[in-house]
């Protein structure tokens, strides 16, 4: 990512994990999922703009996935998302959200940018657990 | 001298070692480089380290604590005054086989 994208995610109105001074905060309610975007909390202080209302949290995902795209494409290095987002203006950002053909792209293009991160040396040597366990156990003695 | 089959070679790595659990503890089982198997108990004398995750190398293992190695055939440390308890152990076609007359608790006499 061009800078740091700091996210946020509140279960209630009551936002107690502050989402709307966020990069990327959502904010659950009755009817869905409000999602803002280009927060600031450090030397700026700016409430988040909203990007989009969604009714499931698989398409909260993907906007905010499609949204740290967007920014990772076409950002400057070392600008936060709320200098991009006032650059190019929210609408031009929301028109290329809104736009399914665009997100799906989106979405696609940040996971096969994040698949060679999806190794897991762990697992793999886990599944030779069964060369660390005991050969036989003899301790076991026939009943008389 | 009756012979227990414990599992097929194959199972042990190569100049490494497998466990077994017998009633007098953990046995340790080593196949070297030119498929030579031994057996002996598998905790150290100095501080009771796992042998079976030490090296094998020659006819040898090295404890990976701290480094006493010992012979396989006779169980005495090299350099250190120590010895594990080393097992009769055959290999017949293909399968391990270890002497359970030594391994059985020994009875009260």
């Amino acid at each position: 990512t061009p800078h740091k994208v700091k996210l946020g995610v509140s279960g209630c109105p009551r936002n107690c994990a502050e989402a709307t001074c966020k990069d990327v905060g959502i904010i659950c309610v009755d009817s869905g999922y409000q999602v803002g975007v280009a927060g600031a909390a450090g030397m700026d202080v700016k409430e988040t703009e909203r990007l989009c209302d969604v009714a499931t949290e698989a398409e909260a995902i993907d906007v905010t996935v499609a949204f740290v795209q967007l920014y990772r494409e076409n950002a400057k290095y070392l600008d936060r998302p709320y200098k991009w987002v006032a650059k190019v203006g929210l609408d031009w950002v929301q028109e290329r959200i809104a736009d399914l053909d665009v997100r799906a792209r989106l979405i696609e293009a940040f996971e096969l940018s994040q698949s060679i991160y999806h190794k897991d040396p762990w697992a793999e040597h886990a599944k030779e657990a069964g060369r660390y366990q005991p050969l036989a156990d003899l301790t076991l003695e026939a009943a008389e | 001298m009756s012979w227990i089959d414990i599992g097929p070679v194959g199972d042990i790595p190569l100049r490494g070692a497998r466990n077994i659990k017998t009633a007098l503890g953990c046995v340790a089982v080593f196949r070297t480089g030119p498929n030579e198997v031994f057996a002996a108990t598998d905790v150290c004398p100095h501080k009771g380290g796992p042998l079976s995750e030490g090296i094998v190398h020659g006819q040898s293992v090295t404890c990976p604590l701290h480094n006493w190695v010992f012979d396989l055939n006779t169980g005495q440390a090299k350099g250190e005054d120590g010895a594990i308890t080393t097992f009769p152990v055959r290999v017949e076609a293909g399968r391990v086989l270890i002497d359970g007359t030594k391994l059985s608790r020994r009875s009260a006499a």
